[in-house]
């Protein structure tokens, strides 16, 4: 039983200027209790699959998709409002910003309430206990004092926690984080991830974690999904990306990345992809990757397909797949 | 001797109020005192809040340390004098955080990187323009982009416009305030192999302010880092990476993501309870994994390692033991 | 976009005033509004070539209607008063008497503004302070209120009804221009001048200016339309410019009586003021998306 399966799902942006795709044709899957990590730089339309998800798209932009299914039941056949209430109640996302995703008028307790009336109910007490329970799942060691305090008396981590708390207070089935940690710092971002992962497995929720730092992502997650310009470039279990990518774009993210151990020597250099990421009215023609791709070849120019590769997974470049080993390589290389 | 040396620097600012009482200090970095080398890369680590760019600002010149010293190349900086301090900002240049922000949006390149040329030296229009094209192409841009306005270039190519600006007056000394965090991973490479070429051609010593561990130990030669104002580890890159002593610096270690896992076994930062700091006592005590009742009453002076290593920290010893 | 191939020739890359232009020129409505302006403008400068009368000359025609009623009279196109004075001399006359206070009172109230605004931005936390409370204190009482306050202080007539109007608009500019000084103050770039080398005046007139440049230019055409207005209603309860001046505002105020028997003496002025204050505020909205667009 799958958790979230999406077929085909495109979404595109109508501008004064014509339409653009900003993401095409991505098909994902997602078990229950999974942690699928999602990395992607800027503008690679990572963030707007997450919107796609909830539904939360702005109005100039549209979405097609052949079936999105959650939890057992196809979004796309629900009128808008049946929608609505059934990602509400099954999903839920904690966005990059805390500060901004919690309305500074309002102190936490209320927020936290607000959403705990909508999903469970009860009376005063029982919401009130409820509240300090979900505050104390997320780590926050004094619930009964943050309960009262406002967003901006808030650190930025604690903040976070509390956007989780009111995430989880729907009991959700899938839990979306785009780039939760970006605007923490690097103590506080291991405190937050630790406890995304841990409350994933502690009671099988989904999670969907975007991204655009790798390293991030090899330590918590169980697949990874690539995402350039739109595209899903490559899509396989987290330890086969990182013993061997088999695409280019992944090769290039992981070699770019300065690893610790890598030290400073005179006149070396580290790996980096040439050029910028395409605009969005500017794709190039074929592979999104071509004009920056170290190993482009004529056939480069053709749209390429993704493709599955035994026991790896799915890779969108027909260089890579022709040239894949079979057996993934040994890890520890 | 040594190129730039910073001792005992405070820096205090007073909250601007209207009230008359004076209590309201904060003080923002506390006896930070370090040595760098001509031609080197010193890194200041450390969270948001730390002090980094407090630090920076003193050693660049647009604010006035409390107390301390700044050397450079064997004379102390005055930032009263203003012959001084025009020369100080020629030979000490920054490159900002966020590229979006730090070129003026109503003004084309080429009269961005005019302005410093014309301020601070005495080349002719033609001179000018030679050394405008020259300083493009030299961090990788064409000499025609000097036409364009600055929100016609991505981040990562407006970075290397504030290098160009910042090496076109021949720097001794470029203060680097996160250069990186604004850009993408892909461009962030590119970014990083430039300010290398560029510390390898011209001689540069760099001032790198990060709080990404991985891309300090790429390109540092030496490491502070800071924590709540205070220098709570300071030494070389090997030193630091291969043994990291304060459990501040562990805990940065641990926290850090990277698929290598090579410092699992330290110990992370605990979540505090309290906002505010203790008045005496170890500046990390409340958020440290070893804390005792002796961190909270003594407040612990940097200890002299071996080679001008330095560590603040009351139980360092113990910790080595331990492991 | 930025990586052209070496042979192709790169088009000149239009400054930002030119580009201003051309992001102004595709919003129609503004474009239309600043025709009608212009023409406004034109005709308060040509005012006594296109007048066919004075505007104080009274004929024996009392309460004429306009050419296009039945008992009109094609002498006087939009008819005459009460008085026998030809509307449309009067109308074109006071254009020129509506506009020309308005643009007294912005100079002055523009000026005294932006320098106390760069004053509070720029100096110390108390002047900041004292002019901030100041400028507060204008700003609680309704400005129509508060102009009708002063010129009973000062007594009416036309000068003082200018300063009066004056007063009222400095506080707009104070808050304007230090808002926008203060917001650019804490941007990089602003830094980075400092860094340059450059002194306060070089960091003022380079770096700050043209970026505060755009909400200046805005607040001035709001400021304008302000002015017209009010001097009208300070005209209209006989505090402003005094009958037989052929102010707008006067104008209304000396025929509402007749507006049973003469109806063209109250619409067509009425009719004057709403026009002009449409098309500044029209082309101030055209203005200020022109300048945001590269936000």
């Amino acid at each position: 039983m799958h958790l979230l399966r999406l077929e085909n799902l495109s979404v595109t942006y109508h501008s004064n200027n014509g339409d653009f795709p900003i993401i095409e044709r991505l098909s994902l899957k997602m078990d229950m209790g999974e942690i699928l990590g999602i990395v992607g730089e800027s503008g690679s339309g990572k963030s707007i699959l997450a919107l796609a998800i909830m539904g939360l798209l702005s109005p100039k932009m549209s979405m097609r998709a052949d079936y999105i299914n959650l939890d057992g039941q196809d979004l796309m056949k629900m009128s808008h409002a049946q929608r609505a209430a059934y990602v509400a109640s099954k999903a839920a996302i904690i966005f990059q910003e805390p500060q901004a995703s919690l309305n500074p008028c309002y102190s936490v307790s209320s927020q936290l309430d607000e959403t705990i009336i909508l999903h469970q109910g009860g009376n005063n007490k029982l919401r009130k206990s409820r509240a300090i329970n979900l505050l104390e799942s997320v780590g926050v060691t004094q619930p009964e004092t943050v309960l009262k305090m406002y967003p901006h008396q808030l650190s930025g981590g604690m903040n976070q926690r509390v956007a989780i708390a009111i995430a989880l207070s729907c009991k959700p089935r899938l839990l979306i984080a785009d780039e939760p940690t970006t605007a923490l710092d690097v103590t506080i971002q291991s405190q937050i991830i630790d406890l995304l992962v841990d409350l994933s497995k502690a009671e099988d929720v989904g999670l969907m974690l975007i991204t655009h730092d790798f390293a991030l992502l090899s330590e918590n997650t169980d697949r990874v999904g690539v995402i350039y310009s739109g595209q899903l470039m490559e899509h396989a279990a987290t330890e086969n990306i990182l013993s061997c990518p088999h695409h280019p774009y992944t090769k290039a993210l992981l070699d770019s990345i300065p690893q610790l151990g890598d030290r400073h020597i005179k006149g070396s250099r580290m790996f980096a992809l040439e050029g910028n990421i395409p605009a969005i009215d500017q794709l190039p023609v074929g592979c999104r990757l071509g004009p920056r791709c170290p190993q482009a070849e004529k056939l480069c120019v053709k749209n390429q397909k993704l493709k599955t590769i035994e026991n790896y997974g799915k890779v969108r470049c027909h260089v890579a797949i022709a040239h894949s080993p079979t057996q993934p390589k040994d890890k520890t290389s | 001797m040594s190129f730039l040396s910073v001792q005992n620097l405070h820096k205090t600012y007073k909250l601007k109020t209207l009230s008359f009482s004076s209590n309201n200090n904060i003080d923002a970095i506390k006896n930070i005192s370090f040595n760098l080398d001509s031609g080197k890369t010193l890194a200041i680590v450390g969270e948001s809040g730390s002090g980094k760019s407090t630090l920076a600002r003193q050693i660049i010149g647009i604010e006035n340390p409390t107390k301390g010293k700044i050397i450079l190349n064997g004379e102390e900086l005055n930032f009263k004098n203003r012959e001084h301090r025009k020369n100080r900002f020629k030979d000490i240049r920054m490159i900002f955080q966020n590229p979006y922000e730090s070129l003026n949006p109503k003004s084309r390149i080429g009269t961005i990187l005019e302005e410093a040329l014309l301020i601070n030296t005495p080349l002719s229009t033609k001179q000018r323009k030679l050394k405008i094209e020259k300083t493009l192409t030299r961090v990788g841009l064409l000499p025609e982009h000097q036409y364009r306005y600055p929100h016609m270039f991505p981040g990562g190519q407006r970075q290397r416009i504030a290098i160009a600006r910042a090496i076109i007056l021949d720097p001794k000394l470029i203060i680097a305030d996160e250069p990186l965090s604004a850009l993408d991973v892909s461009i962030q490479a590119q970014i990083l192999n430039l300010l290398q070429e560029l510390q390898e051609e011209l001689g540069i010593s760099y001032l790198f302010i990060s709080h990404d561990l991985n891309v300090v130990e790429h390109i540092a030669d030496q490491v502070i880092v800071m924590f709540a104002g205070e220098i709570v580890e300071y030494g070389n890159i090997e030193q630091i990476f291969d043994r990291p002593l304060h459990p501040y610096t562990q805990a940065l270690f641990a926290s850090t993501p990277t698929y290598m896992n090579r410092f699992s076994h330290f110990k992370k930062t605990k979540l505090s309870k309290s906002k505010f700091q203790l008045e005496n006592g170890c500046c990390f005590a409340q958020k440290c994994p070893y804390c005792e009742e002796r961190c909270k009453q003594e407040h612990p002076d940097s200890t002299n390692e071996n080679n001008g290593r330095k560590v603040a920290c009351l139980k360092y010893q113990g910790l080595i033991e331990v492991e | 976009m930025i990586n052209q191939p070496q042979f192709y020739r790169q088009p000149e890359i239009p400054g930002t005033f030119s580009r201003w232009v051309k992001s102004f020129n595709k919003n129609k409505l503004a474009v239309s509004a600043l025709i009608v302006l212009l023409v406004i403008i034109l005709i308060a400068i040509f005012a006594p070539w296109i007048a066919p009368y004075d505007p104080t000359a009274q004929f024996e025609e009392l309460s004429s209607p306009p050419y296009w009623y039945d008992s009109g009279n094609s002498k006087y196109i939009l008819g005459t008063d009460d008085l026998g004075r030809d509307l449309f001399s009067r109308l074109v006359y006071g254009a020129r008497l509506s506009l020309k206070l308005a643009t007294i009172v912005v100079l002055i109230s523009a000026t005294i503004g932006i320098l106390l605004g760069c004053m509070t931005a720029l100096t110390n936390i108390w002047i900041d302070n004292i002019i901030l409370r100041l400028t507060d204190l204008i700003l609680a009482l309704p400005s129509l209120l508060l102009a009708i306050v002063i010129v009973a202080l000062i007594g009416p007539g036309l000068p003082n009804a200018i300063y009066a109007v004056a007063i009222v608009l400095i506080p707009h500019f104070v808050l304007v221009s230090r808002n926008a000084i203060k917001h650019e103050l804490n941007k990089d770039y602003v830094t980075a001048t400092i860094l340059d080398g450059a002194n306060k005046s070089r960091l003022f007139t380079h770096s700050i200016l043209p970026n505060i440049l755009p909400s200046l230019i805005v607040q001035l055409t709001l400021a304008f339309s302000t002015a017209i207005l009010e001097i009208s209603a300070l005209g209209f309860l006989g505090l402003g410019a005094q009958p037989p001046h052929p102010e707008w505002g006067t104008i209304l105020s000396e025929s509402y009586v007749y507006i049973t028997i003469a109806p063209w003496t109250v619409t067509l002025p009425g009719l004057a003021i709403f026009f002009t204050l449409l098309s500044i505020n029209l082309v101030g909205d055209g203005l200020r998306d022109a300048m945001d667009l590269e936000k």
